[in-house]
């Protein structure tokens, strides 16, 4: 019979804690650097120039089919070669999970703008307004509802997605774990203390995502549709 | 006195499918022009090159002072949309703005007029819609001919010289066409604005239209003044439409 030892977590808490921070600050700056990649991406693949829109579909597509983890190592590896640059594995770890979810919030971003009615665009044309006012005033803030929801689930798959920057000793989550692990023999107490850890990170995000997916879509209508003049 | 509006000769085909093929006519100023006909006759295609938003193939428009063509050289086309307002048939209000909000964003950010000074207009605008204690109010919570009238009053906020109204009682209700037809009637008559309707309301294009037009398949078949094509229409095929088509009594 195994016998557990649950105090070893209390003595390393630090490492769990310093291990998470990484996590997040990696998934933060990849969440920020990919969601803006993917605007742009989105804004070019909606393009009339047919060489941009086509660049930006090719774009989309390679990020989206490549493994991040493929990703990953090949921007580990293969840049410091290729360049004679040698880039910490924290660098090549955003840069990978950024390019990664740019292919994919670029798609979101694209349909969020696409689900919004033609006449809606039409109506501000029509008034004199030019395609950047249009976006600004009277699409985006009606699409980013949209959006919104979709976005935060791509941002949760990238936290998970962070672990795997372990394979290239960035200081995250897992990685401090194996290191913890294999000075203390204790993995069944680690392993469980960071699957409850990615929990705790994670979990208040999907709950988030799912209220305000209520909120925006399948609740009433998304927008406030009170007459405070008739109840006053 | 020159035309306000003057289509000559324009030709529009969506991929192999000719919608207009060679329509001509003029408005004056004040002039409120109907223009009626079945579906798929391009009378939503014609209004809606005359504002830009189809591109022509061919022919010539000049309106409120601008020369649309084929290939829109040194056109302004902001500017054009700014002299030239639409109503839609699906109202088209923003739902994410209240009414005041749709009225006075594009005076604001198109012609750069003060805010407080642009919803003083507004509250001018939507008074003549009967709808001034509704400014605060969010479109979702207004029935279908209040939003029409909304957008009335917006499309009115521009001041555009010309207005085309592109069916728009199509969307309502039975009986909230006449409130929205009202209105329009008021604006025809009290303003000497050059109008272009394009309706379903042989009776309403009766009552508020100085001249009908009859465009059938791409083509204008016939024009002449209300009483004159609804009693006594030259052509066969206006004279077939008409028996077809419902009269009411706006």
């Amino acid at each position: 019979m195994y016998e557990w030892n649950w105090q070893i977590i209390w003595t390393y808490k630090q490492i769990f804690v310093e291990g998470a921070l990484v996590t997040l600050g990696l998934t933060l700056v990849a969440v920020v650097i990919g969601t803006l990649i993917g605007a742009l991406m989105a804004a070019l693949k909606r393009s009339s120039n047919l060489v941009l829109s086509f660049l930006a579909k090719f774009y989309i597509e390679i990020f989206r089919a490549l493994p991040i983890l493929v990703l990953l190592i090949w921007i580990y590896y293969v840049i410091p070669i290729l360049f004679n640059w040698q880039i910490s594995g924290f660098t090549a770890a955003v840069v990978a999970i950024a390019l990664h979810l740019s292919a994919f919030s670029a798609e979101t971003i694209r349909a969020g703008i696409e689900s919004i009615p033609s006449g809606q665009f039409e109506s501000g044309y029509a008034l004199g307004m030019n395609s950047r006012q249009v976006m600004i005033f009277i699409v985006l803030p009606q699409a980013i509802k949209n959006m919104i929801p979709n976005l935060l689930g791509l941002y949760v798959n990238e936290l998970k997605n962070s672990s795997l920057a372990s394979i290239i000793a960035v200081n995250e989550l897992l990685h401090r774990s194996n290191i913890l692990i294999s000075n203390t023999y204790r993995p069944l107490e680690i392993y469980t203390t960071i699957a409850l850890v990615y929990l705790i990170l994670i979990l208040p995000l999907i709950y988030l995502t799912k209220s305000l997916e209520k909120k925006f879509i399948k609740g009433a209508p998304p927008f406030r549709a009170v007459d405070y003049e008739s109840q006053t | 006195m020159n035309p306000k509006l003057s289509v000559k000769n324009i030709y529009k085909c969506f991929g192999s499918v000719s919608v207009l093929n060679g329509v001509s006519f003029e408005a004056m100023p004040g002039e409120v022009v109907a223009v009626i006909g079945p579906s798929g006759a391009g009378k939503t295609t014609l209004l809606r090159c005359l504002n830009g938003l189809n591109n022509i193939d061919a022919g010539d428009i000049q309106i409120a002072g601008f020369n649309i063509t084929s290939k829109n050289i040194n056109l302004d086309i902001i500017k054009l949309r700014e002299k030239v307002g639409m109503v839609f048939q699906q109202f088209n209000l923003w739902p994410h703005k209240t009414v005041l909000e749709n009225i006075v964003l594009a005076p604001v950010t198109v012609e750069n007029i003060p805010r407080k000074q642009a919803e003083e207009k507004a509250y001018i605008f939507l008074k003549r819609v009967g709808l001034e204690n509704k400014a605060k109010s969010y479109p979702a919570a207004l029935s279908g001919g209040q939003q029409q009238r909304v957008a009335i009053a917006r499309a009115l906020a521009m001041e555009p010289d010309v207005i085309l109204f592109d069916e728009i009682t199509s969307a309502l209700d039975p009986e909230l066409v006449a409130e929205v037809l009202e209105v329009v009637k008021e604006i025809a008559t009290e303003h000497s604005k050059t109008m272009v309707i394009v309706t379903h309301e042989m009776g309403f294009a009766k009552n508020v239209a100085d001249r009908v037009i009859f465009m059938d398949r791409g083509l204008i078949i016939e024009q002449a003044p209300p009483d004159e094509i609804f009693t006594s229409p030259q052509e066969e095929r206006t004279q077939k439409f008409l028996k077809r088509v419902v009269f009411t009594k706006y």
